[in-house]
């Protein structure tokens, strides 16, 4: 029977007491590991998504509301915009440009999104297949590892798209042509593996056809050029330009400038926004606001979650004092056994400790707990997928933080068992 | 063995209590009477170590242990002295025979649990190793108690009021162990007490006043 044991056999003693403490102590860290873990992961997801993209172009509207469309597709787009206004930006001429890669959007399968665009969208976000091929014709899909598994999709699979985002029946495109899936994405860890990725007449055929079907689409309802019916012929990925449709409509552009110093390329989207009927945001200004405005919530959710620590701490001491004025005479009967006031001091100062180490893993195992429950819900609805199993560095400091806490909730029980007066305790 | 020699003691630096002077043999008894009030508690504290006499000395086994520094003094007691108190107290989170351990492992010995057993059979309490020390009867609970106090096998046991509170057969139970324990462990025992019962059975006493 050493100092440990004795320490544990004292807090099971009164398993309530325990319960109490443990539970408060557990809740106030699982907050801050659950908060540690969001923000990490979920910055760690929205910079790999940033791929080095400066600029996004589209329709005007709320900014944030398209680099959230167009680059982390978790909202809807601002609207379409023509081939013809958005030549400039598309042309491999310009100066500024050193990559332009179109998104056309606006449809899903089962609540995965369809994105129309074309090869170069993989290189931004480093993608590469793992099955299959990459898409080349007119209906050929590549789709990302997570479609792939949820939707119990391979090779060869065929679907038919629905109007909008939602998996919505009533939504479906009556254009009597199917999707074939030619490809799957290895997992990146991006947003790509939530897509469905597939060339930009692809979709303006699907349009087309509905118009001739004269079902209404107004998102992304793209007319037929001029002596160019899309129905009717093949596009293949290798010989398709896009600024040979001047009149057909895309959602955006995202674009990589040649020098993201460059004065010009700083103040182009303030020209676009002024001088054109598009709209340009820069992701990272508009990603700065949008953790500007979260972190107001993550603040106020951090200080709580430290007031639940810190009222845990009182709980600890609470117990640990209340448990000693109930056995002084225990202690004292230690000191006459031989215990040295230290060991009395070390015996307190080790419930503590137990009830904080205790604590911080039970806290820490809800964090990541509540992360899984969490991520299941983000990957669903925001494209995300979180790690229950990362651990960071901060949860070290957060480790070392509740054994300080534990270790102060103790001092001044411990403080008081070092000073026990064993011929006045014993004498009343 | 042990020596009290000019013993005296003060709470306030007003009132003096002063001890007469007295020698118990290795393996020898006294018994300490008093009433109310008189300082046996302080004396039977002074002599267990427990708080220093501001006059006199205490020899035991050759060492004056009154004057030694507190950590020392802990040692020594731990090693030396047994003290059976008035009331049964024990730690109430682990079980009787570890309540027993534990004092073997203060005192600085290796826990012996052939020897625990032993006197736990010798008491009637084999059965009880393993029970929490809330479930004993009062009569287990001062068996136990006066078990404590040899289990580590000290030179110098110390009983504070051990009958006052029984009638007369479990009087002659409690006299009856402490004096079988004593003998086994070759220890000398001082009873300090009101009880009047105990004085037939000594030869070696002292009255305080």
């Amino acid at each position: 029977m050493n100092l440990l044991k004795l320490s544990w056999r004292n807090i099971t003693y009164k398993p309530l007491n325990m319960a109490l403490s443990l539970i408060l102590f557990a809740l106030g860290i699982g907050l801050i590991t659950f908060l540690l873990l969001v923000n990490d992961q979920l910055k760690e997801n929205f910079d790999k998504n940033l791929a080095e993209i400066d600029l996004v172009i589209g329709a005007k509207g709320s900014p944030l509301q398209m680099i959230l469309c167009n680059m982390y597709h978790i909202d809807n787009p601002t609207g379409n915009i023509s081939v013809k206004d958005a030549r400039p930006f598309l042309s491999p001429r310009n100066p500024l440009i050193k990559s332009a890669v179109p998104l056309s959007l606006g449809d899903s399968h089962k609540g995965f999104r369809i994105v129309g665009t074309n090869h170069k969208f993989l290189e931004l976000y480093k993608a590469e297949i793992s099955e299959g091929e990459l898409f080349e014709n007119d209906y050929d899909v590549n789709i990302g590892v997570t479609v792939a598994k949820d939707l119990g999709l391979s090779i060869g699979s065929k679907f038919e798209s629905t109007h909008g985002f939602m998996d919505d029946e009533d939504m479906g495109h009556d254009h009597g042509q199917a999707f074939v899936v030619k490809g799957i994405f290895a997992q990146s860890g991006t947003v790509v593996d939530h897509l469905i990725v597939t060339n930009t007449p692809s979709i303006w055929h699907v349009h087309h056809s509905e118009n001739d079907g004269s079902k209404n689409d107004d998102v992304t309802s793209q007319d037929n050029h001029s002596g160019h019916d899309h129905s009717h012929h093949d596009h293949s990925v290798s010989n398709f330009n896009l600024l040979d449709h001047p009149e057909e409509e895309i959602t955006s552009i995202l674009v990589q400038f040649k020098n993201n110093k460059n004065f010009q390329a700083l103040s182009l989207p303030r020209n676009i926004n002024k001088n054109t009927p598009l709209q340009a945001a820069t992701p990272a200004i508009e990603m700065n606001r949008l953790y500007d405005l979260i972190g107001v919530g993550v603040d106020t959710i951090r200080q709580l979650a430290l007031l639940i620590a810190l009222v845990s701490g009182i709980s600890i001491f609470i117990s640990l004092y209340n448990a000693l004025r109930d056995r002084k005479y225990e202690l004292a009967l230690m000191r006459v056994n031989g215990a040295s006031p230290f060991k009395l001091f070390a015996l307190i100062l080790l419930e503590g400790l137990i009830l904080a180490v205790i604590g911080s893993l039970i806290g820490m195992a809800i964090g990541h707990f509540a992360l899984g429950l969490f991520g299941d819900m983000a990957s669903e609805r925001y494209n995300y997928s979180f790690t229950v199993f990362k651990f960071l560095k901060a949860e070290i400091w957060l480790f070392v933080a509740s054994l300080v806490i534990g270790t102060i909730a103790a001092l001044v029980p411990a403080v008081i068992a070092y000073k026990t007066e064993i011929h006045k305790t014993l004498s009343s | 063995m042990l020596n009290a020699k000019d013993l005296s003691y003060s709470y306030d630096g007003k009132t003096t209590i002063g001890f007469p002077d007295f020698h118990v043999d290795q393996s020898g008894t006294l018994l300490v009477l008093g009433d109310s009030g008189t300082g046996k508690t302080t004396l039977l504290h002074l002599l267990g170590g427990i708080i220093s006499p501001q006059k006199g000395k205490i020899i035991l086994k050759g060492e004056d242990f009154s004057a030694l520094r507190e950590s020392a003094l802990d040692k020594f007691r731990a090693e030396h002295i047994g003290i059976v108190f008035q009331e049964a107290h024990f730690i109430r989170s682990i079980n009787v025979i570890d309540n027993l351990r534990f004092v073997q492992r203060l005192s600085g010995d290796k826990v012996d649990d052939i020897f625990i057993n032993s006197l736990l059979e010798k008491v009637g309490l084999l059965h009880r190793t393993k029970h929490s020390t809330n479930k004993l009867s009062q009569g287990e609970k001062q068996r136990l108690n006066i078990l404590r106090a040899v289990i580590t096998k000290p030179s110098l046991i110390l009983a504070d009021e051990p009958t006052s509170a029984l009638d007369d057969t479990n009087c002659d139970k409690v006299m009856s162990l402490l004096d079988t324990l004593t003998k086994e462990v070759k220890a000398s025992l001082i009873i300090v007490t009101h009880d009047n019962r105990l004085k037939e059975r000594f030869d070696h006493k002292i009255e305080l006043s």
